[in-house]
């Protein structure tokens, strides 16, 4: 039997390496830490929605995951980091937008951060691929700044709420665009996956309706060529004496012996952080700093986006929270005029975020202010009503990688005696420099809206949005970055990292849609490659 | 035992005592660890205890408790469901709904401490226990959570709870919205102004 190809990671990014490569006939071992995941997740859905319950939605042996963090970011990273079958598409937001050109050329055009190795002319293609693949409901005929697309979308958009409209109006007269929002949910019908009823509550969609990695996973599954290793860590990449992938190195994470499994090809789709840590613990051999790590950067460049929430009072009740998914948003500042002296940003006057002021608190936290003041459902709705006049405004603002963002080993070990990953990340001149201009815009947003008063979290109240990236940075060179322009590691002839880890940068836009485009190149460059050492003879047998 | 301003003064005492204890043992609590100590405070843990099935009366004592903080609403399953699920799955909510439902009973019913008194209560009448009982208000939850007293788990566990329930389902409705998130509402009434709504100018 020929040696399969190895994924690590379950999430959106290694269920569509799975699929493409299945459906091109290979066999694959995909693994992952976690459990196994309802889908669709209509238990998690009765859990958190109907029983409102603080009860986990999945579990992890202790010490299988786990990192330590430090510098100014606010939040808990390890909040941030799903294991579980499906990784964080198990509860993302689905927002699936294609990244714009510019952003691929910012070192050319502006003089900081890092160019990609591809362009998006050599993107297109695959972004439509992937459109596809998740179903992406969206229109760019209301959108004037949507990058060029070759393909259409393949379902209608979701049409704006009845107070994104209103704002729409308001913000014209001031020469704000709002525009509606592409995404991975069900406008119809398709694949299976039944349209989209407006649950709202789509963390947990009962239905399927927000995509989710499982939906790929169980049709790969049902190619017979994939078998999926849950709860098995992987704690190396193996490597020959050429320092070519053999196979991995796995464990299950209630214990017992390592286990070699070989493989033709291993990708890497853990994230960027479980990424780079898996490729630093990989270190020996033929690759005494780890794959890909020769000038330094494996760990290096990471990148989150920065969000900023703000917010608006109107004097008439707006009622938002309407629509589940979002239906708002503006991509005219992703390029503004001072580029390069701070980062471009997208708006997001999304109803979903205002679904979020009624919803700042959930009962495994310890509930919130108007909560702890009433005493009764009357006295609860009088402290509610206020919400009604309130719209969020999330600014989602580009960030540049600096030497106070990284990922390490760290001195915290797993269960197995594995260093944890280490992640260092603080604010720098230039994010001081983007959040004063979110500043700005929500001034201007205010004006244009004719809102009474907005007001915006201070620049230290910052947050991911769960956006990852950078870790791996692609480069035309292993002197400027870890892997080349088709996710393979500089150095090494069958290893590649897929996903967000592989960005030179954030850009502005939610980094999935990208992720996905990128790995569904990967799948056919690696599959091109494999039967072409197949057919050469020079194909990896398992142990050589 | 009847709960009284005085015994809630006495709660606040005991909590600030405690907190100005934890100065004099350890020094002055960076920012992070005051953080830390509100937050202990103000969600205290629950007891280290068995889940189990609630016996009948206590989960109709608790349903009554629901009716005089949500009124009819409580009269959805999710309610039942609500304190059932948490106490047959989850550690220490069996023995804090047991022992908030006792508490009760003793403060508000009088010498036969009957749970099924509850029930016979006026809404208004047990509300108002409720609210001595485990007081609305985040300082006094803190205090209370820093003295360790109970009435901390009954206000976060059973009273926050419910209405936080409420809030998540029932106070849409309440507020003008035709249905809450959780309900499969469709792709149209999104996009219009809700029942009775006329458009802002």
């Amino acid at each position: 039997m020929k040696a399969p190809v190895a994924i690590v990671g379950s999430g959106p990014v290694g269920a569509a390496l799975a699929h493409e490569l299945t459906r091109r006939g290979f066999e694959v071992d995909l693994y992952e830490r976690g459990s196994a995941y309802p889908y669709p997740h209509r238990q998690p859905f009765e859990v958190r929605v109907l029983r409102r319950s603080p009860e986990p939605l999945y579990r992890t042996p202790a010490g299988v995951t786990g990192l330590s963090q430090s510098g100014d970011y606010p939040v808990p990273l390890t909040t941030e980091l799903d294991a579980v079958e499906g990784g964080s598409g198990v509860r993302w937001e689905a927002i699936t937008l294609r990244q714009p050109p510019k952003e691929f050329a910012l070192r050319t055009l502006y003089g900081y951060g890092a160019d990609w190795p591809l362009s998006y002319d050599d993107l297109e293609p695959w972004y439509g691929r992937a459109e596809r693949l998740l179903a992406v409901s969206g229109t760019d005929a209301d959108n004037p700044f949507a990058p060029p697309r070759s393909t259409p979308y393949p379902l209608p958009h979701f049409e704006l709420s009845w107070d994104d409209r209103i704002l729409q109006e308001r913000l014209a007269g001031a020469r704000i665009h709002l525009h509606s929002t592409p995404q991975a949910r069900t406008r119809q019908p398709v694949q299976g996956r039944p349209a989209c009823a407006n649950f709202g509550a789509c963390g947990v969609c009962p239905i399927g309706a927000r995509y989710a990695p499982q939906h790929h996973l169980r049709a790969a599954l049902a190619t017979g060529r994939l078998r999926v290793h849950l709860e098995s860590a992987v704690r190396r990449v193996l490597f020959d004496r050429s320092g070519r992938a053999r196979g991995v190195g796995v464990r299950s994470v209630h214990g017992g012996p390592d286990r070699e499994q070989p493989a033709a090809a291993v990708v890497v789709a853990g994230g960027a952080i479980e990424s780079a840590r898996l490729l630093l613990l990989s270190a020996g051999g033929a690759h005494p700093d780890g794959p890909g790590n020769r000038s330094g950067h494996l760990g290096r460049n990471l990148v989150f986006h920065s969000l900023w929430i703000g917010r608006m009072r109107f004097r008439e009740a707006l009622y938002p929270g309407r629509f589940g998914g979002w239906t708002g948003q503006c991509q005219q500042f992703s390029d503004p005029p001072r580029r390069g002296r701070h980062g471009g940003v997208k708006l997001e006057l999304s109803s979903r975020r205002a679904w979020a002021t009624f919803e700042p608190v959930q009962v495994w936290e310890p509930p919130g202010r108007f909560l702890d003041r009433a005493a009764s459902a009357e006295e609860l709705v009088r402290e509610l009503e206020p919400g009604l006049r309130w719209r969020p405004v999330v600014f989602q603002a580009e960030a540049r990688a600096g030497p106070g963002k990284s990922v390490t080993l760290g001195a915290e070990r797993d269960r197995f005696g594995d260093p944890l990953a280490h992640v260092h990340h603080e604010l720098d001149d230039f994010d001081r420099e983007t959040w004063r201009y979110c500043r700005e815009l929500l001034s201007r947003l205010r004006r244009g809206a004719g809102a009474r008063a907005a007001e915006l979290a201070p620049l230290e109240r910052y947050y991911s949005g769960f956006h990852h990236m950078g870790t791996c940075r692609m480069a035309r060179s292993e002197e400027e970055g870890v892997t080349d322009a088709s996710g393979r590691i500089h150095g090494t002839s069958n290893l590649y990292v897929a996903g967000g880890a592989c960005f030179p940068g954030s850009g502005t836009v939610n980094p999935t849609l990208t992720m996905i485009a990128l790995a569904l190149r990967t799948a056919t460059i690696l599959a091109e490659r494999v039967a072409g050492d197949r057919r050469s003879g020079t194909g990896a047998a398992p142990g050589r | 035992m009847q709960v009284t301003r005085r015994s809630l003064l006495g709660g606040a005492i005991a909590g600030a005592g405690v907190a100005a204890g934890t100065v004099l043992v350890r020094g002055v609590p960076s920012p992070e660890g005051l953080r830390r100590m509100a937050r202990r405070a103000a969600s205290p843990e629950l007891p280290e205890a068995d889940p189990g099935p609630l016996e009948p009366p206590t989960l109709a004592a608790l349903l009554a408790v629901a009716r005089a903080l949500v009124g009819d609403a409580a009269q959805e399953p999710r309610y039942a469901e609500l304190f059932r699920s948490r106490a047959e799955t989850l550690r220490g909510y069996r023995q804090v709904y047991r022992r908030f439902v006792e508490r009760l009973a003793e403060s508000s019913t009088g010498p036969d401490e009957s749970l099924a008194g509850l029930q016979a209560l006026p809404p208004e009448r047990l509300r108002s226990a409720v609210t001595r009982l485990a007081p609305p208000g985040r300082l006094t939850r803190l205090a209370l959570g820093l003295s360790g007293s109970e009435r901390a788990l009954f206000r976060r566990y059973v009273v926050l709870e419910t209405l936080e329930l409420y809030r998540a389902t029932d106070a849409w409705p309440a507020l003008g919205y035709g249905s809450w998130p959780g309900q499969p509402r469709g792709l149209e009434a999104y996009r219009r102004p809700p029942e009775g709504v006329e458009a802002p100018p």
